[in-house]
C-alpha cells in the first residue's frame, strides 16, 4: 500500500504482538488499538490482525465440473449428477461459500421448470427437506461432506438455489468458522418432470461464492 | 500347421499388446473446472476523507483450464443476528462512498481478463474517500468472478456453473480516528448452568456492536471460586464484529470450555476490553486478578459481565444413597436372620 510518500508491499502480513512503527507507517498487532497522533500524520491506519495469521496460504475456491447434463429425461424418473466443491481458507475466521441460480431452468422456448418444493412442499432456497417421491417434481440439489448445512440430514434432503429472478439473496451451502485446509462438499443435484411438463431443453446458470470470513 | 498356429499367436499377442498400450496411455478427457486463489483475503483500513491508499492482490488460477475473469467490488452488509456477511439484490446504495479503482496499466474494475492455468495476475486496488464522504464504516468484497464468456450451449436439460472468489474490504472512514467503545454482551450463559462432577463447562457467548466502528473481541472468560479466587481462564479469538450486528464469540485455542472443578458455586466473568483504548504491549489478561481486585481502569474501559453456575457431584450423591440404601438393607436381613 502507499500514499504520497511511502509504499508497503503487501502491508497486512502480521508479524507479532505490539506496534510497529517505521518511517512513514504504522501497524496494528491483534489488539487493534489506535494511536490518534500516528493517525493523523498518516491519514490512514492499517487494521492487521489475528485473521492473518494464517493468510500466508492463499484463499482458494476450486468448483470442479463446471456443466451437468441430465441427458434426455423420462417424466417420472428423477434425473442426477454430482460435482464437487473445494475450499482452503487460511485466514483464521474461517470461510462461507454461497450459491445462486440466475433463473429456474429454463427451455429454449421459454418453459420453465420449477425448483422443487420436495416431497412435503415444505423445502426452499434455505432449508432442505426430503424428495424421495417420484411425483415430486422440479430441480433441487442435496450436499454431503465437510462443512455443509445442518438442514441436510442425509442424501434424500433436497433444497432450492436461491433464484436471483425472485429477488432471493444467495445463501450459505458451506461454511467454518476455523481454518480450512481443503474442505470438499460434494453437490447432488437432481431433475425430475412431470408428462405434461412442455418438450425442450432446459438450462440454467448456478454461481458458488466463495468468500473469507472476517 | 505349428508353424501358423505361432504366427496368429504372435499377432494375438502383438493386438493385446497394442490395446494395453493404448488403455495405458491414454488420458481421459478433463472435465472443466474452475480453481483460483486470492492474497490477502482480508484488508482492515481506517482512512480520512480526502485520502487514498492502494493495496495489491494476488490472483491466482489454481486449475488446469484458461479462465476468463473480471474484478469488481459488492458492498455488503452483516446479518445482524450472526454477523456473516449479506450481499442484498436491491441493496440501497449510500453515495457518496469511498471510490474503488485498479491502478493497473491495462485494467479496469469491470473488464474482463484471462488467467492461463497456473498463472498470477497481481490487482492494484486504490481506495479513495472522497471529501465528502460520510464519516462511517463500509464493509465491501473485491471480487474475481468468472466470466460467462465461452459458455456452450449443451443442447440438451443442464446446470452450468461459475465460480467467484472475494476478499473482504473493512473501511472505516474517520477525521479524528476515534472512537467510543459501544457494546454489548448480548448473550452469556454457562452450558449447563448446574453440571455433575467432571462435566465439561462450556459457554454460549454473543456480543452485539451498537457504536460506529467495527471492533474485535480481544478478551477472556475467568472462572472464580466461592472465595474470589481466580480457578481458571481462558482467552476470546479476537473476531471482528460489524456495525449493527452480533456475532457468536469463541475460544482462541481448544479446549474451549471450563473441567476438573470441584463441587460447589462458580462465578464466571467474561471481560472484552475496550478496543481504542491505548495501552501498554502487554495490556492483555491479567493473570493475577482476583474478581475483587481487578484494575478499576480496566474494568470501566471494558465490557464484562458475571454469572454463576453449580458443579454439584450428582452421580456421586447417588452412588453414596445407593450404597447407604444397601447397606441398611443387609443389616436388616443380618437382624431378621439373627
Amino acid at each position: 500500500m502507499n500514499s504520497d510518500s511511502y509504499k508497503i508491499q503487501w502491508g497486512n502480513v502480521n508479524i507479532g504482538g505490539g506496534r510497529k512503527t517505521s518511517g512513514g507507517y504504522t501497524l496494528t498487532d491483534t489488539i487493534g488499538q489506535i494511536a490518534p497522533g500516528d493517525y493523523q500524520s498518516n491519514g490512514y491506519w492499517l487494521r492487521a490482525g489475528f485473521q492473518y495469521i494464517h493468510s500466508i496460504i492463499p484463499f482458494t475456491f476450486t468448483v470442479s465440473d463446471l456443466s451437468i447434463a441430465f441427458g434426455s429425461l423420462t417424466p417420472g424418473t428423477p434425473s442426477t449428477d454430482t460435482n464437487t466443491l473445494t475450499v482452503s481458507a487460511g485466514g483464521a475466521g474461517g470461510y462461507q461459500v454461497l450459491a445462486q441460480e440466475n433463473h429456474v431452468l429454463r427451455s429454449d422456448q421459454g418453459s420453465n421448470l420449477a425448483d422443487t418444493t420436495c416431497d412435503g412442499s415444505s423445502c426452499d432456497e434455505t432449508d432442505a427437506d426430503p424428495w424421495t417421491q417420484n411425483t415430486t417434481y422440479g430441480f433441487g440439489f442435496n450436499m454431503s461432506g465437510d462443512d455443509i448445512p445442518a438442514d441436510f440430514v442425509d442424501s434424500t434432503y433436497f433444497r432450492q438455489f436461491a433464484d436471483i429472478e425472485s429477488a432471493e439473496s444467495a445463501q450459505i451451502v458451506m461454511s467454518s468458522n476455523s481454518i480450512a485446509s481443503s474442505s470438499l462438499a460434494t453437490v447432488t443435484y437432481k431433475v425430475n418432470i412431470s408428462s405434461v411438463q412442455e418438450a425442450g431443453n432446459y438450462e440454467n446458470a448456478i454461481t458458488y461464492i466463495a468468500v473469507p470470513a472476517y | 500347421m505349428p508353424k501358423k498356429n505361432h504366427s496368429l499367436l504372435t499377432t494375438c499377442y502383438f493386438l493385446l499388446l497394442a490395446t494395453f498400450c493404448y488403455l495405458l496411455l491414454a488420458t481421459p478427457a478433463k472435465a472443466q473446472d474452475f480453481s483460483l486463489s486470492i492474497s490477502p483475503p482480508l484488508l482492515e483500513i481506517m482512512l480520512q476523507p480526502d485520502k487514498s491508499i492502494t493495496q495489491a492482490y494476488e490472483v491466482k488460477n489454481e486449475g488446469n483450464q484458461l479462465l476468463y475473469l473480471t474484478a469488481f467490488i459488492s458492498p455488503f452488509l452483516p446479518d445482524p443476528q450472526t454477523g456473516k456477511v449479506l450481499y442484498e439484490q436491491n441493496q440501497p446504495s449510500i453515495l457518496p462512498q469511498p471510490q474503488f479503482s485498479l491502478n493497473n496499466a491495462n485494467l479496469n474494475l469491470g473488464e474482463t481478463f484471462i488467467l492461463q492455468p497456473n498463472e498470477s495476475q497481481q490487482l492494484v486496488l486504490k481506495i479513495k474517500a472522497s471529501k465528502n464522504v460520510a464519516e462511517k464504516d463500509y464493509y465491501a468484497t473485491l471480487f474475481i468472478a468468472q466470466s460467462v464468456t465461452g459458455r456452450q450451449l449443451l443442447n440438451q436439460t443442464a446446470a452450468q456453473f461459475s465460480g467467484q472468489i472475494g476478499s473482504h474490504l473493512l473501511i472505516t472512514v474517520s477525521q479524528a480516528g476515534e472512537f467510543d467503545f459501544i457494546g454489548r454482551i448480548a448473550q452469556f450463559k454457562p452450558l449447563p448452568k448446574i453440571a455433575d462432577l467432571g462435566e465439561k463447562i462450556n459457554f454460549n457467548l454473543i456480543v452485539a456492536n451498537e457504536g460506529q466502528t467495527l471492533f474485535k473481541t480481544n478478551g477472556k472468560i475467568e472462572i472464580f471460586d466461592w472465595l474470589g479466587k481466580k480457578k481458571k481462564e481462558i482467552l476470546l479469538r479476537p473476531d471482528n464484529i460489524l456495525v449493527d450486528s452480533q456475532r457468536k464469540i469463541t475460544c482462541l485455542d481448544e479446549p474451549c470450555y471450563f473441567s476438573s472443578l470441584l463441587p460447589g458455586r462458580y462465578q464466571t466473568m467474561v471481560t472484552i476490553f475496550n478496543p481504542f483504548q491505548s495501552f501498554s504491549s502487554d495490556g492483555g489478561p491479567d493473570t493475577q486478578s482476583t474478581i475483587g481486585d481487578s484494575s478499576e481502569v480496566e474494568r470501566s474501559e471494558a465490557l464484562s459481565q458475571t454469572i454463576s453456575f453449580w458443579i454439584i457431584p450428582f452421580k456421586l450423591i447417588l452412588v453414596v444413597i445407593i450404597a447407604i440404601f444397601m447397606g441398611r438393607l443387609v443389616l436388616d436381613r443380618k437382624k431378621k436372620k439373627l
